[in-house]
């Protein structure tokens, strides 16, 4: 580094030192004259007194000519070599010059940078100013930062308009943003700067961020990450952030039943969260059905409070629909929580297919599910016709006891489920033998004196005894059971009290899959009955609530997804040169890559990014429909919206308001373009120059 | 005017060994296009008989064609000259100089066109002197008119060395002393040197009664300097050398050049000399045919 003792107090600095031994090239023009000279050729001369009469007058003039000529050329050698070396004009800074400056940008993706004033968002006032300090830093690492930390530019790069189309790329996201994620991610952005950019370069570490206080509220061992760190690098917050803390969420939105049949009454229910201090009287609250209102509500929500809206509807067409329950985007400064999608499949009833044995036993259960009104139309069949059976046409399958499948047999059933069918197991003394059973069979019967245990009602097939003990689940009486081991992605639902399984359920595909550790009838086994449970009260509704998990639940949480989460759905016949496409909720269209036959039939998207309504199409036909909305569990105890007070701040890290000037490096002033200007100048002078002097001699 | 139709460019007389050969094919070459002497008088060639008329000289009348025909015719004769002509040769080593691409140097174009003039001179029965010289008169062959006299001064310009510093002006004035008969001198120079003393020697010989015909001799590199990369311009008559780049003194020496000549030039148009400037690429039949009509009356007289 070069200090210059010139005022001001400075130095001139160069980002690349090792282009200054070009500077050499300078004296390249000096050379080729003298070899030139050197190279003349040699005649002999008559009329000599002429010639040095003329070359006398002329000398002096061809001198400085010829000067003029090389200084120009030599000039322009020098500027070139000078402004690849990049000159930068740097002031003092406490005493210290700044070298090659490296800026890592840390640019908050949470879902509270989304918050709007005054028409623009925290995210586009962080994007401006990183699109600045990329202007005056040598070499940037760009990362996003939300849940996860990513470094969007790999190797420290020095193309500005790279860096600024990667600032310009970036969105905000829905997530809170995890800074352990992204000291971690800053840490290993510098050691790799580290070996690309020269030696003794310094790292400057700026955090882009509304300072959430789900962010910023460091734990200890990102106070440490934070000291270690800053013993490599400068790090500045820059709070983007406002004062703007009020924010209204539509924190859920549910049905009840989840399985909805046409011109049924289903109650849907919208559950409203004030996360401001300021409570909202009379905030309007409105439905709608595909797009048509269909139902509006006021309701009061003091200051951190919360509020269900209700209300019932029956649909009247089949289909998939679609319900938005909104508070409009102006209700607060964060949008994008102010709206709640829920997509339902109607139908006009459920049908399920009963496949049976030798042994018949699904008697009781084609009984007990006539009682629903005609919701569930049940057809029996036996299972040697399962092969000619259109499994499509139903939305269950029970298998009863006795139902040996074939490989063949068991494919097209586990077909059925990966589609997104149903398929329900009751287990007897000839028990079903596939592999689509979420459960290893241990014993294959076990006698004894038992009873059902509901495992604290937390499934939401048992959860409707919860409170009614006296309704004879736990009075069913059971002397022998198929003991049995859940695999892992396995749901227990109902125990025996000795503590094996008695009902299992598990995802199988698209669909589900439930076994039962005992006939749901009343056959005996040696002589004795399996258990009473078929004649108690609760087994109707343990038997409609089982049905109505495994079809509804199965379907309505495909259907319902949270932001980040894979739409998947069973393929569509597609003709000719049609495409699968998926239209966001933006109302563009993205291509779906065409699944292969390790996809079994069904096909993906897994870029769901923002909250909506998505829908499959095929060939413009749509044929699958998913409401993608926010997880809004972890904000509910506190808004989104609170920061951290700047003097709160984990230690080592300084703060800057977003209007502040930032000087990367104090002072700087880059000399290149100049040089290069001057140089461009420089080669018209020589061509005229040349051009004229040539004119004169000719 | 007359045009020679033979080709004598020096391109093709340089194919031509011995200054003989050459000079006789320039004077052959020159000839053939070129029709008698339109001046008539006393001389003892007759050419032809014209009618008496009143008033002729008696002296002249054909006395056998009058006892033959009963006519008075007169008789016709060429004009006759006693024309001395002085050939003056600078044989010094400036007139070595030949550039490239050129087929003769100025010595041996000012010998071709010596010695072709010296052939013409001869052939009207006019005498012909030759004089070699440097910085001092090397060779002299006196005047005589017998056509043998010709190889003598061929055989002279033929033996010349060219190592000499030129000192044009002493010599014309050395010269201008020896010539006791006016006549006609011929110089054939570069006229390289001290161009004052070169002035002083003309006005010398033409105090002296001598009609003058300055045939300047440049090798067209010395008229154009058409050099162009870096030269070491080493000087002739053992003068300094100079290494310069060609193109930036183009300009300045085509002037020293222009000035050179129009000096001189206008040195002889004042003491009614002739001076003609002849680049050694040039034809010899132009050459010639240029010198002759300057100088025709003065041949033929």
């Amino acid at each position: 580094m070069f200090v210059l003792p010139l005022l001001p107090p400075a130095t001139l600095d160069f980002v690349s030192y090792s282009m200054l031994g070009w500077l050499g090239a300078g004296i390249l023009p000096c050379l080729v004259h003298y070899w030139f000279r050197r190279r003349h050729r040699t005649t002999s001369w008559a009329a000599m007194a002429l010639l040095l009469a003329a070359v006398e007058k002329q000398a002096m003039r061809t001198r400085i000519q010829q000067w003029l000529l090389m200084a120009v050329r030599t000039a322009i050698l020098l500027f070139v070599a000078l402004a690849a070396a990049q000159p930068v004009w740097r002031e003092w800074t406490m005493g210290l010059a700044e070298g090659h400056v490296h800026c890592v940008l840390v640019v908050d993706q949470s879902y509270s940078m989304r918050c709007v004033r005054e028409g623009t968002t925290r995210f586009a006032r962080a994007q401006q100013k990183a699109r600045q300090l990329v202007a005056k830093a040598d070499t940037v690492t760009i990362i996003a930062w939300g849940a996860q930390a990513e470094n969007l530019v790999g190797r420290p790069t020095s193309d500005r308009g790279l860096a600024e189309s990667v600032v310009d790329r970036l969105s905000p996201g829905y997530t809170s943003s995890d800074l352990d994620v992204a000291l971690r991610a800053v840490s290993s952005a510098i050691e790799r700067a580290d070996q690309e950019i020269p030696p003794g370069a310094i790292h400057r570490v700026f955090f882009l961020t509304d300072l959430g206080r789900n962010t910023w509220g460091a734990a200890p061992s990102e106070q440490v990450s934070l000291n270690a760190l800053a013993q490599r690098a400068a790090l500045t917050v820059i709070d983007v952030g406002d004062d703007q803390r009020e924010n209204i969420a539509i924190t859920d939105l549910s049905i009840d039943p989840v399985t909805v049949l046409r011109q049924r009454e289903v109650a849907f229910t919208a559950s409203l969260q004030n996360l401001g201090e300021q409570p909202r009287m009379g905030l309007r609250v409105e439905f709608f059905l595909d797009g048509v209102p269909i139902n509006s509500q006021s309701v009061d929500l003091p200051a951190g409070g919360e509020q269900a809206v209700r209300f019932s509807h029956r649909f009247v067409d089949e289909g998939e629909a679609t319900i938005e329950a909104t508070i409009g985007p102006e209700a607060d400064c964060l949008p994008a929580d102010n709206n709640r999608y829920l997509v339902v499949s109607v139908r006009s009833k459920l049908r399920v297919a009963c496949l049976v044995g030798s042994a018949g036993g699904v008697e009781d259960v084609v009984r007990a599910l006539s009682f629903t009104e005609g919701a569930v139309e049940t057809e029996v069949f036996p299972i040697s016709r399962l092969q000619s059976l259109d499994l499509t046409a139903y939305d269950a399958a029970l298998l009863a006891r006795g139902t040996h499948l074939s490989p063949r047999e068991q494919f097209q059933l586990s077909s059925f489920v990966s589609a997104g069918g149903a398929v329900a197991v009751l287990l007897g003394d000839a028990s079903v033998s596939t592999e689509m059973l979420p459960v290893k069979i241990i014993a294959p019967v076990v006698a004894g004196e038992y009873r059902f245990d509901p495992l604290g009602y937390h499934h939401p097939i048992v959860q409707p005894f919860r409170g009614r003990e006296k309704s004879g689940l736990l009075g069913v009486l059971i002397s022998r059971y198929v003991r049995m081991e859940p695999a892992e992605h396995a749901e227990t639902v109902l125990a025996f009290d000795s503590g094996d399984p008695a009902l299992v359920v598990a995802r199988h595909g698209l669909g589900r899959v439930a076994v039962l550790a005992l006939p749901a009838s009343l056959e005996e086994h040696e002589g004795a009955p399996w258990s009473s449970f078929a004649v108690s009260p609760s087994f109707l509704p343990v038997m409609r609530e089982l049905v109505g998990y495994l079809v509804g639940d199965s379907r309505f949480d495909r259907h319902n997804l949270y932001l980040g989460q894979s739409a998947v759905s069973a393929l569509a016949p597609l003709h000719g040169r049609q495409r699968y496409k998926m239209r966001l909720p933006t109302g563009q269209s993205t291509g779906l890559s065409a699944p292969g036959p390790e996809d079994r039939g069904q096909i993906l998207f897994s870029g769901t990014q923002q909250v909506g309504v998505y829908a499959m199409h095929a060939g413009g036909q749509e044929f699958a429909r998913f409401a993608v909305n926010l997880d809004a569990s972890s904000s509910r105890s506190d808004s989104m919206l609170a920061a951290v007070a700047a003097d709160k701040l984990p230690e080592g890290i300084t703060t800057s308001a977003p209007a502040a000037e930032i000087q990367v490096a104090a002072g700087d002033f880059s000399w290149a373009r100049i040089l290069l200007a001057t140089v461009v100048a420089l080669l018209f002078v020589e061509l005229t120059l040349a051009w004229f002097l040539g004119r004169g001699w000719a | 005017m007359h045009s020679a139709p033979l080709s004598l460019d020096p391109q093709t007389l340089s194919k031509l060994a011995g200054l003989q050969l050459r000079a006789r094919y320039i004077v052959d070459g020159y000839l053939s296009g070129m029709h008698r002497s339109a001046h008539y008088g006393q001389s003892v060639e007759f050419t032809e008989h014209r009618e008496y008329s009143q008033g002729d000289d008696l002296r002249y009348v054909d006395w056998k064609v009058y006892g033959k025909t009963d006519k008075v015719y007169l008789k016709r004769f060429e004009a006759e000259t006693n024309l001395v002509c002085y050939l003056l040769v600078d044989v010094s080593e400036s007139m070595s100089y030949q550039s490239e691409g050129v087929a003769l140097s100025k010595s041996q174009y000012a010998h071709c066109l010596a010695a072709a003039l010296a052939s013409l001179v001869l052939r009207q029965r006019d005498s012909v002197s030759l004089m070699t010289f440097d910085q001092d008169v090397r060779e002299l062959v006196r005047a005589s008119g017998n056509p043998a006299h010709w190889h003598q001064l061929v055989e002279v310009l033929e033996r010349s060395r060219l190592e000499r510093k030129s000192s044009l002006g002493k010599v014309l004035h050395e010269i201008s002393q020896r010539l006791r008969c006016p006549g006609l001198v011929v110089v054939f120079s570069d006229l390289l040197g001290d161009t004052d003393s070169l002035i002083s020697g003309l006005k010398h010989l033409r105090h002296d009664r001598h009609e003058l015909l300055v045939l300047h001799l440049l090798d067209p590199a010395e008229v154009e300097f058409p050099f162009e990369h870096a030269t070491r311009f080493r000087g002739l008559e053992r003068l300094s050398s100079v290494l310069t780049e060609p193109r930036g003194v183009r300009q300045a020496y085509l002037k020293e050049l222009a000035q050179f000549v129009g000096r001189v030039e206008a040195a002889c148009r004042s003491m009614q000399a002739d001076y003609e400037l002849l680049r050694s690429d040039e034809s010899f039949g132009l050459s010639l045919e240029r010198v002759l009509t300057k100088r025709r009356g003065g041949l033929r007289r």
